[in-house]
């Protein structure tokens, strides 16, 4: 699914844990989430912080969104 | 002594030193000697290994009939008894790259000896064979013959001696090589240990489930600042309304869905369930925005961060799906997307 919406010209970060298969496909932009299970969550956090951690988390996949990765490399980051 | 292994090499009339176009119509030639590429091959090959038959036949006349040529090829080779099978380089050759491809996927398939050839990424032999056998990349000239000589005997050396062969990426070679035969007769548990055992031992094993080989297509770039950007969250994670309304499915997915997120500050547990197989969706249930993070892009969109967030989100269960269904999704996906002038998406794959 990645691939064809980047093939329609779009910016797309995948989240994920499973990050080899992935850059294996050929994601161009991936951000390793912080569990299969919960990718944008982190349940060992108080509701408050939880929200919080999410937050910068998601600004990191869009920051990784504004950046552009080197041609036929996959960008692989940590949250 | 170790071994010497025993190859039949397959080459076109203009290797096999017969002409160009003029004889591109002459039927098989048998030399049982390196002939062409072959002579640099046997001095690569040392005494590791030994030519014992070169295949030669006009690129018209095997182009033309394959169905009935490549099976002659095949029994000829057969005749030799050899530990493995190379035909070409073929570089950009057309016709000659069918013949290469051909052959070398019938006597892998029918004689179950390894086998390699050597192409161009455009050879229509590339795009026809390179999941049927080995294809080592190669450019679209001759110029470099040495150097791909060297690749194809050195491939070939590991190949045959049942060396550990890595996928297509690693390895230099197009498509996914050989089909993968399963047998069944053995159950999976016991072939998965063997594969773990070969692999630990550094021996020849092949995987059963194939990462095809990814197609490059140009980096998006976003292209306005993210404070005026739209985003679209996407998933392949199973979220649906509560009820499942669409009966989606929680394997095998046919369809992705699309649900409305507008006026929602966050994705509420009692709103939504899980529609996928594939993992523990307890802590999905508990709180969807950590599949989904609509809360803080809620927060974002506020703080100016981004332009805004699309106001509905894509979903579909990535469990046992197809390539073929996941890429048919993306292209519908896409395609919304574009029509409600979506700049970026964030995707979460369980």
């Amino acid at each position: 699914m990645t691939k064809e919406i980047e093939r329609a010209g779009i910016p797309i970060v995948q989240v994920t844990n499973l990050t080899k298969i992935a850059e294996g496909i050929g994601s161009n932009r991936i951000l390793r989430g912080n569990s299969v299970l919960h990718v944008f969550g982190d349940p060992s956090l108080p509701k408050e912080n939880e929200v919080a951690y999410r937050k910068n988390a998601v600004k990191k996949a869009l920051k990784m969104l504004e950046e552009v990765p080197e041609e036929g490399k996959s960008v692989i980051e940590e949250i | 002594m170790a071994k010497k292994y025993r190859i039949v090499h397959y080459i076109n009339q203009f290797y096999g030193g017969f002409g160009g176009e003029d004889t591109a119509g002459m039927d098989i030639v048998v030399k049982e000697e390196p002939v062409g590429p072959g002579l640099a091959m046997k001095n690569m090959f040392g005494d590791k290994a030994e030519i014992v038959a070169t295949i030669i036949c006009g690129d018209n006349h095997i182009a033309e009939n394959l169905e009935t040529v490549v099976p002659k090829v095949v029994e000829i080779v057969k005749k030799y008894n050899p530990d493995m099978f190379i035909a070409g380089p073929g570089f950009n050759a057309g016709r000659y790259g069918m013949a290469c491809g051909a052959t070398t996927a019938a006597v892998v398939e029918t004689l179950k000896i390894p086998g390699v050839t050597a192409l161009y990424a455009e050879n229509p032999g590339t795009d026809v064979y390179k999941d049927r056998c080995y294809i080592l990349k190669t450019e679209n000239n001759a110029r470099k013959m040495r150097e791909v000589i060297k690749k194809v005997v050195d491939f070939s050396l590991r190949l045959v001696s049942g060396e550990a062969i890595g996928d297509g990426k690693k390895e230099d070679y197009h498509g996914s090589g050989p089909a993968i035969e399963i047998d069944y007769s053995i159950p999976a548990p016991k072939r998965a240990i063997n594969m773990l055992l070969a692999k630990y031992y550094n021996k020849s094993y092949r995987t059963e489930v194939v990462m095809p080989n990814h197609e490059k297509i140009p980096v998006p770039v976003l292209d306005k600042p993210l404070s005026e950007a739209k985003i679209a969250l996407v998933t392949d994670g199973g979220l649906v309304p509560k009820g499942n309304p669409d009966n989606m499915v929680v394997t095998n997915s046919t369809c992705f869905k699309y649900h409305s997120i507008e006026g929602k500050d966050k994705l509420s547990p009692e709103d939504y369930e899980v529609r996928h197989q594939g993992y523990n969706n307890a802590f999905v249930l508990e709180d969807p925005n950590r599949l989904v993070p609509v809360d803080a892009m809620r927060v974002l969109e506020k703080e100016g961060v981004i332009g805004s967030l699309f106001d509905s989100y894509f979903t579909t269960a990535g469990v046992m799906t197809p390539m073929e269904k996941g890429k048919k999704f993306g292209e519908g996906i896409a395609q919304i997307m574009k029509e409600h002038n979506v700049d970026a998406a964030i995707l979460t794959s369980t």
